[in-house]
């Protein structure tokens, strides 16, 4: 040093700036990866739940390439049955977080270097749709598309602050009631905090359930027919679709967090969209994430109301286990067994109707009457308006099996006062029950059939989905009548 | 006489950055300081006195020559810096640390420690005389005070050389005699002491050496005796009038002072005493007294200075 | 070994020494105790949000989002100033006040004083840092009932960004006479430091077929790879997000080390530059 210092110092500057650029981009390949693990997460969260995007080409057909080079090394580490048909082990894998190490070192491999590379470039391009969430690329100019800055380096790094300044801006917009102000500045939110899990939920909140209330309903021929959802959209349903999209693009930014599972299935999907089959759906990826102690039982009520008792029955009496003579879980356990015993008896009757050997109907016959003895005794058992009402409705089926369809449907009259939450199943029976016994229907019976027949169809709709529709509607109500 | 410090050609361009002049603030200085003595630095503001210094401490740079301090060429060696005591011109030291406590910090640089390092301490307040106030805050000190720990942190390493830097520059009359006597007590234990200095008068009393520059170049060097020569010859009169003043100021005798009421006149150097004995008795002046008068320092050092203008202009 | 800590002794008490002094400079304590008011402060913020059901006052997660968030952007804030401020000054102003003069005087090498003050200068960084996080764990712990665990690694990852900056201005203060333009110097540090990721832009995006675009394409590609991007220890905040629960993802655990390393080397490159700057220096 002391001969030569000026050479010296060169010398050491340049091994320190020569480190921190190998370590530099050493973190560029690091954060690579990472944006590359983070990209695949949300795409897998998007194949597990099938959401599919179909404007999300790019990525999906990414995914793929990306799921099939993992297959193997997957398939074979999950547990048996843990893959769904038509999904891959990588979006398995990913579901919790006991593969995530590994996920993580195989993004990083030699092995997926070309897909990464062509990640990376899909990215800078701007043609890739799941890239929300990535802190990486939110420093990449492929976000906006070319020739753009990104909006995230405006904040040097403070974009979370700005996120909740501008969610406080949104909850002063809610509370002087300017609810479509809020709307963008919802969206401004998680762009720039896509981890920001509450203005997810809070948004669709106010998408599904504050803005949809001063909307009027809207009759099925003034709807349009979505193909994105395969549904007829009115004024309400456009927003509770808004709503839904918003909670899966909040899933697929922050696929470990119960509580956007949750809001879809039930605030969206039972409550608003009344549609228990994806409410179902949902709430059981919820249930598999760390969650609170309630949100099991309402995956167990949506298993209910979409029919699936047996496997409502197994989550109340798990429940049950769990926490000693829970009342609720106790008085569902009864419940389904009950709706179980009548449902039985109504497949012991449809088979005795079909069958043609005598003593076969003599044997499914028997079969009815055990199971709606059954039945009757376990409502019998529980004195509340709901087992009332479901007794009175054995009764009012025993009643119009004999040809007394007066009296059936004075009884379902009754008892859908009696249980509010059974009105609909009673109102459509006693509407089954008034066509084949020929009495006239009421005036709120024609329009309901008539909302039916219209329900089929809306503006926009493809011939071939409203034919389906329609054979369908027909299918049913002949099996009904 | 050993010399601790001495400089060959010692060199200081400022090169300009445009096509302005360089500027040389030393130009082949050859200084030499003794042991045990007080080497007084003088010179106008921008001569180079503080230019010098800060080379002999490594602050800034030669642009040629050499310096060699007790010996050593390496001027930022251990053991040349072991033995060096620098007080600089109008130092800072933080208000909030004590004064044993600024104490404590620069034996510590010396490599001090433990008991060595609170004995000297001790030693050294005693020395500067600020025994008292160890213990009290620099922001409660006076200026005076001041200095004298700042001659303290100098001496904490007992070094052989002490640079002193305007050292009684704002002091009250009784704190520049205080430090005087300090200083002279060092030079009496055997220290070396350069000091740079304005104060001309406070410097002529305790110096042994002196040097004068001006514009980087050393314009006389010697002792004390060797600088100020007896020259003039001083004739105290009664009084007189303006026209004879004039008539004795055509002659070479001009009116140097007034003291209670008569009149000192001085008689140049080239001047016989007896003529000019003369020509006070032609203009009838009574006179009261007849003295030499030898130059003071500060008289010196502006002639020396005022004669270097002129070569630098001529 | 003895030499070593000979060599050491000195900057350490410089070190100390700069501590001392720096820890009762008042633009720092004014800094600190604004950044402390916006902590506290951020308690109330949430008032700001009226989060009503069925008529009453509900706090969701929301506040306590808002307090972390704003409390690691303040602590971002003030702490970058507070090391931007005191990287600026401590040389200057001992060039300023003489102090300079007499230490190196005394046996100290120029290496040894740069040294020292820098250290000095990192142990005021470093417990402006840890005083401000512990105020904000005390208040996320307060909050929320839980030791925010992944804070003291975001605090980790912090410090590393504020030590690269340090250096740097450091370096720039040890040319100037006066503490302002290092300190003009370390904003714009801390500003380029955030922009150097745009190098990569304009180096994906420059046409390879025109001569000049591809020059400049390969300029801000070299430059992108040579300077500090701060950008890079953003993972500070995201990592907050992680579950406090589990370990750390192995992304995050792989990147630590290596933005602690990144942070030395440019750490080590400014101090250089520093020396480099000061060895030479007419003081």
């Amino acid at each position: 040093m002391k001969k030569h210092p000026n050479l010296t110092l060169a010398a050491i500057l340049f091994v320190a700036v020569a480190i921190g650029s190998i370590q530099g981009q050493r973190l560029d390949r690091l954060f690579e990866a990472e944006a590359f693990l983070q990209w695949i997460a949300a795409a897998g969260a998007n194949e597990r739940l099938d959401m599919d995007e179909t404007e999300a080409t790019v990525d999906l057909e990414l995914y793929g390439q990306v799921a099939g080079a993992t297959e193997t090394s997957f398939a074979s580490k999950l547990p048996e049955g843990s893959i769904e048909e038509g999904h891959s082990a990588l979006s398995a894998a990913l579901e919790t977080g006991e593969y995530d190490d590994e996920i993580y070192r195989m993004v990083k491999s030699d092995e997926l270097a070309p897909l990464r590379e062509d990640f990376l470039s899909k990215l800078r391009e701007g043609e890739l749709r799941y890239t929300q969430n990535l802190s990486y690329a939110a420093v990449m100019s492929g976000l906006e598309g070319k020739g753009s800055v990104s909006v995230f380096n405006l904040f040097f790094g403070f974009r979370k602050v700005a996120a909740n300044f501008v969610w406080l801006q949104v909850d002063r917009y809610w509370h002087a009631g300017l609810l479509h102000r809020m709307i963008p500045l919802m969206k401004t939110c998680v762009l720039l905090d896509p981890n920001f899990v509450d203005a997810y939920l809070l948004g669709a909140w106010h998408l599904g359930y504050n803005v949809t209330a001063n909307l009027d309903y809207t009759p099925y021929p003034l709807r349009q027919w979505s193909e994105k959802h395969q549904a007829c959209l009115g004024d309400q349903e456009t927003y509770y679709y808004i709503a839904v999209d918003f909670l899966k693009d909040g899933i697929r930014n922050n696929p470990r967090n119960y509580k956007i599972y949750f809001d879809l299935g039930y605030s969206m999907y039972r409550e608003k969209l009344k549609d228990p089959e994806n409410a179902v759906k949902y709430l059981t990826y919820a249930v598999r994430l760390p969650h609170e102690r309630w949100v099991p039982r309402m995956l167990y009520i949506s298993l209910e109301e979409n029919g699936q008792y047996e496997k409502a029955l197994e989550g109340w009496q798990e429940n049950l286990k769990r926490f000693e003579n829970h009342e609720v879980s106790l008085r569902f356990v009864q419940r389904l067994n009950g709706l179980i015993a009548e449902r039985k008896s109504e497949e012991a009757k449809q088979a005795a109707r079909a069958a043609s050997d005598p003593s076969e109907k003599e044997a499914h016959m028997a079969d009815y009457r055990k199971y709606t003895a059954e039945a009757m005794d376990i409502w019998n058992g529980m004195s509340e308006p709901y087992s009332d009402a479901r007794k009175l409705r054995l009764e009012a089926i025993d009643r119009a099996d004999q040809g007394y369809y007066l009296e059936a449907v004075s009884l379902l009259d009754k008892a859908r006062f009696d249980a509010g939450s059974l009105f609909e199943e009673f109102s459509d029976l006693i509407i089954e029950f008034k066509l084949v016994g020929d009495l006239p229907l009421s005036v709120s019976e024609r329009k309901q059939m008539i909302r039916e027949e219209e329900s089929v169809m809306c503006q926009g709709m493809p011939e071939s989905v409203r034919d389906e529709r329609l054979a369908a509607l027909e299918a049913e109500r002949a099996v009904r009548h | 006489m050993s010399v601790v410090i001495e400089t060959k050609g010692l060199s200081k361009i400022y090169e300009s950055s445009f096509r302005g002049q360089d500027v040389y603030a030393l130009k082949e200085l050859d200084l030499t300081v003794n042991s045990g003595e007080i080497f007084a630095y003088l010179g106008p503001n921008g001569s180079g006195k503080t230019t010098t210094i800060k080379m002999l401490l490594g602050l800034i740079f030669p642009t040629a020559g050499s310096i060699e301090i007790l010996g050593l060429k390496d001027i930022a060696s251990a053991k040349v810096r072991q033995n060096i005591g620098y007080l600089p011109e109008g130092a800072y030291y933080p208000d909030f640390l004590r004064g044993e406590e600024i104490l404590r910090f620069y034996g510590q640089l010396y490599g001090l420690s433990g008991k060595k390092l609170e004995t000297r301490i001790s030693e050294v307040l005693e020395e500067v005389g600020m025994t008292h106030a160890r213990r009290r805050m620099l922001r409660g000190y006076s200026k005076g005070m001041r200095q004298r720990i700042g001659l303290a942190q100098a001496l904490i390493s007992d070094p052989q050389i002490l640079i002193l830097d305007e050292p009684t520059t704002g002091l009250d009359p009784i704190a520049r005699k205080e430090m005087r006597d300090i200083l002279a007590r060092l030079r009496d234990r055997g220290k070396t002491l350069m000091i740079s200095s304005h104060e001309l008068l406070e410097v002529e009393l305790i110096s042994d050496r002196a040097g004068i520059l001006y514009q980087g170049e050393v314009q006389k060097i010697g002792t004390i005796d060797e600088l100020l020569t007896d020259r003039d010859l001083t004739i105290e009169v009664e009084s007189a009038s303006e026209e004879v003043l004039g008539t004795l100021a055509e002659k070479g005798i001009t009116p140097e002072d007034k003291i209670e009421g008569k009149l000192i006149l001085r008689v140049p150097n080239d001047m016989n005493s007896y003529d000019a004995l003369n020509i006070c008795k032609e203009q009838q002046l009574n006179l009261v007294a007849v003295a030499p008068r030898r130059e003071t320092l500060e008289e010196l050092f502006v002639r020396t200075v005022g004669e270097a203008q002129n070569r630098s202009t001529t | 070994m003895s030499a070593a800590v000979d060599y050491f002794r000195g900057p350490w008490h410089i070190a100390v020494f700069t501590w001392r002094e720096g820890i009762r400079k008042k633009t720092l304590v004014g800094f600190l105790i604004l950044s402390l008011l916006v902590i506290f402060a951020s308690f109330f913020m949430s008032s700001f949000l009226n989060q009503t059901t069925g008529g009453g006052q509900v706090e969701t997660e929301i506040d306590g989002k808002l307090i972390k968030d704003i409390c690691v952007a303040t602590i971002s804030i003030f702490g970058m100033l507070i090391t931007i401020f005191i990287s600026a000054s401590v040389v200057p102003n001992e060039v300023e006040n003489k102090v300079v003069y007499t230490v190196l005087s005394k046996p100290v090498r120029r290496m040894q004083y740069l040294l020292g003050k820098f250290l000095g200068v990192q142990m005021i960084v470093l417990a402006n840092l840890a005083l401000m996080t512990a105020l904000f764990l005390i208040a996320i712990y307060m909050r929320q009932d839980e030791f925010p665990k992944l804070l003291l690694w975001s605090a980790l990852l912090t410090y590393f960004e504020f030590l690269v900056v340090s250096a740097f201005t450091f370096a720039i203060s040890c040319s100037a006479t006066s503490a302002v333009l290092p300190t003009i110097g370390g904003l714009f540090i801390y500003l380029i430091g955030n922009l150097t990721e745009y190098l990569k832009d304009v180096s994906l995006r420059s046409d390879e077929a025109d001569f000049v675009n591809a020059l400049i394409g390969n300029v801000a590609s070299a430059l992108h790879k040579t300077l500090p991007n701060l950008q890079k220890f953003s993972i500070k905040t995201e990592i907050l997000d992680l579950n406090p629960g589990a370990p750390l993802p192995a992304h995050v655990y792989e990147q630590i080390p290596n933005l602690i390393i990144y942070g030395l080397a440019y750490a080590v490159s400014g101090y250089v530059i520093a020396y480099w700057v000061f060895r030479r220096k007419e003081l």
